[in-house]
């Protein structure tokens, strides 16, 4: 089904036109970067690190060497999944946690299933990620039909959800389907369980490539098709989505389990693509950064990537400079909120556009 | 299991687990007043928790320990309150940027002042006193529980109060309510609605410093990274429950503190794996939240 036409009311920008502020975007990545460096010269003053040195590291070493580049496409494969999972139920108007908890469920399915399917079935992977995606898919229903049958915040519910699913998942891993020759971890993973590798010296698995298309046929759907479309009316004004005759109850509920369904094929492949056991003992936290990619993609799954590869990229610089023994990896939280804050002003965006229309723009 | 449920180290224990959720759910009930989902009550708490930690170990004051938690607290609140009132940010997103600040300043503000990463067990915090009064805490069953607590469970008796008279009796607690319930309307009759709000959050910010205390300060007597585990998040839980009464939200948070406890206390009495003990204080939140709605839901339809 496709939307021939579409109704003049659209509040947030169709894909073509979300980039109009081109200038707009570059100039907040810059002050990001420029974020970064203040964040970065402020701690390293304080514990007494080498200033230059750090920057330098945190800035070019991602760069430095074919390992630290395919390193950053690595880092992007969660983000992309979760910021595409995020931005789809932003667009909706709904702000679930649960990609947080599915991510690590799909991650952790996957793991515990691919060597339990006999030897030489074709395709374990894709049964392993489908498999992921369902279970994702039904616990993400959970708040979703808690919110649209009875109006509870999304946001604690699908909070608490995550802490169940954690625990869940290490009950199991500790004392039922774990490898009983191997510390709280899942069998090992043959290469016929694992997706193919692009370049195996690397370390550069071929995931980034279905994370990619995942980004891709997410904005298609949000932007092509007429359930995007109910999507998009119902977070941009529901009581008018209502009104139009669209059932906002689905779109709220479609959002939100088509959200978790992503986060889980990304736990899935993430770990397939980069692992060799399931192994995690805490929460990742990619939820939270699905928020910061989708802020920065300006919840348009078409800028996932680009937004990932950013964060990616500075990702990476904070893990070259913590491997140099100077600053602790979790500068990048700093970081990373700020940037949040930076892009999600609104008082900001209104000074540049003030800006641009004294320009005469 | 009875007699476990049943004893009055069960009741005085399931207090000591309820604090910081009271202290949370306190927190949410004042910004939510003035319209505000402060979702960052749980990343006030770790930098609290961790402030409090290392200036009660440096300075061997538990009361300069207190304040610097405290301060911690309301700092993060400002914080939010110039992201979301100033910049205009919407203030959930204000509250995950703040809540991933609070992530990574916990283990900058550790290794800066220990050169560790994971917690605070190398220099313990001094531990906030308890206070037993006399006569009282010799009642049966109930004395224990309440006349010889922590200093910090009065302050949370004394903010409840507190919160019921502000609120209910002063003009800033007017101001407060008027700018949550309609923002144009308060404004229109000459309400500071930036100014109600800023207010509401630093007094967030004091009750969400007090419940990181509690967590460092008493509960544990070091600081760890994750110790808040989601309190604060249960904390909002538990206020979205009581639906703004101070009296109920205090009810419900304490019910959840009961669960928590129950879940580590149960591990020596009940053969469970603690994993699956783990998720009870998750599972009875998401219970409770469809048992209030329903509820809700028919008082409202009658």
């Amino acid at each position: 089904m496709r939307l021939k036409t579409q109704m003049p009311i659209v509040l947030h920008p169709s894909p073509g036109r979300a980039l109009s502020g081109v200038r707009n975007v570059a100039l907040k990545l810059a002050a990001s970067m420029a974020i970064a460096a203040a964040v970065l010269t402020a701690a390293c003053l304080l514990m007494g690190y080498g200033v230059r040195d750090t920057l330098t590291t945190f800035f070019l070493s991602p760069f430095s060497s074919g390992y630290t580049f395919s390193e950053i496409a690595r880092e992007m494969v969660p983000l992309i999944f979760t910021g595409a999972a995020v931005s789809l139920m932003v667009r909706c108007g709904q702000f679930n946690m649960f990609v947080e908890g599915g991510f690590f469920a799909g991650a952790f399915a996957a793991g515990v299933l691919a060597p339990l399917l006999p030897a030489g079935t074709p395709l374990i992977p894709l049964i392993c990620i489908a498999a992921a995606a369902v279970i994702a898919g039904l616990i993400g229903y959970i708040p979703a039909k808690m919110k649209a049958a009875l109006g509870i915040n999304e946001f604690v519910s699908s909070l608490m959800l995550n802490y169940i699913v954690f625990w869940l998942c290490m009950y199991l891993l500790h004392e039922v389907c774990g490898d009983p020759d191997y510390v709280n971890a899942t069998r090992y993973l043959e290469e016929s369980m694992r997706l193919p590798f692009l370049n195996e010296d690397l370390g550069l698995s071929s995931n980034i490539l279905i994370a990619l298309f995942a980004a891709l046929l997410t904005g298609l759907f949000l932007f092509r098709t007429t359930w995007g479309y109910r999507i998009r009316m119902t977070g941009d004004n529901e009581k008018f989505a209502a009104f139009s005759g669209i059932n906002t109850t689905h779109s709220i509920v479609a959002s939100q389990v088509i959200g978790a369904v992503l986060a889980g094929v990304g736990g899935a492949v993430f770990l397939l693509g980069n692992y060799y056991r399931f192994s995690w003992t805490s929460l990742p936290n990619y939820g939270f950064d699905g928020f910061v990619i989708g802020i920065i993609a300006g919840n348009n799954p078409f800028y996932v990537p680009l937004a990932a590869a950013f964060l990616g990229y500075l990702r990476v610089g904070a893990l070259q400079t913590s491997r140099m023994g100077a600053l602790p990896n979790e500068v990048i939280y700093v970081i990373q909120a700020l940037v949040i804050i930076l892009f999600g002003a609104r008082l900001i965006r209104q000074q540049i556009s003030k800006s641009r229309k004294k320009e005469g723009r | 299991m009875l007699e476990f449920i049943f004893s009055e180290n069960f009741l005085t224990s399931s207090i000591c687990y309820a604090l910081p959720i009271i202290f949370a759910a306190y927190a949410a009930l004042i910004s939510n007043k003035a319209g505000i989902i402060n979702i960052n009550i749980e990343g006030s708490m770790s930098v609290s928790a961790v402030t409090g930690a290392l200036v009660s170990c440096f300075t061997g004051s538990w009361v300069l320990g207190l304040i610097g938690a405290v301060a911690a607290g309301v700092a993060m609140s400002l914080l939010l309150s110039f992201a979301a009132i100033r910049l205009h940010t919407d203030s959930f997103l204000s509250g995950i940027a703040l809540n991933t600040l609070a992530t990574g300043l916990c283990v900058l503000i550790l290794q800066t002042t220990l050169g560790v990463k994971g917690d605070s067990s190398a220099a313990p915090s001094v531990v906030i006193p308890t206070l037993t009064i006399p006569l009282l805490s010799k009642i049966p069953v109930i004395g224990k529980a309440l006349f010889a607590q922590n200093i910090l469970f009065y302050a949370a008796l004394l903010a409840l109060g507190a919160l019921c008279f502000l609120l209910n009796r002063t003009k800033l607690g007017l101001y407060i309510r008027a700018v949550g319930y309609n923002r144009e309307a308060a404004s229109s009759v000459g309400i500071s609605v930036p100014g109600a709000k800023r207010s509401a959050l630093i007094l967030c910010g004091i009750l969400a410093g007090m419940g990181g205390a509690y967590l460092s300060m008493v509960s544990l007597g070091y600081f760890s990274v994750g110790m808040v585990g989601g309190r604060g998040f249960i904390g909002i839980a538990a206020e979205a429950m009581g639906a703004g009464n101070p009296l109920l939200i205090t009810l419900f948070a304490f019910l959840f503190g009961a669960v928590d406890y129950f879940a580590v206390g149960a591990q020596t009495v009940l053969n469970i794996p603690y994993e699956l003990l783990n998720t009870l204080p998750y599972l009875m939140t998401l219970a409770a939240m469809v048992i209030c709605s329903l509820v809700t839901r028919k008082t409202k339809q009658q």
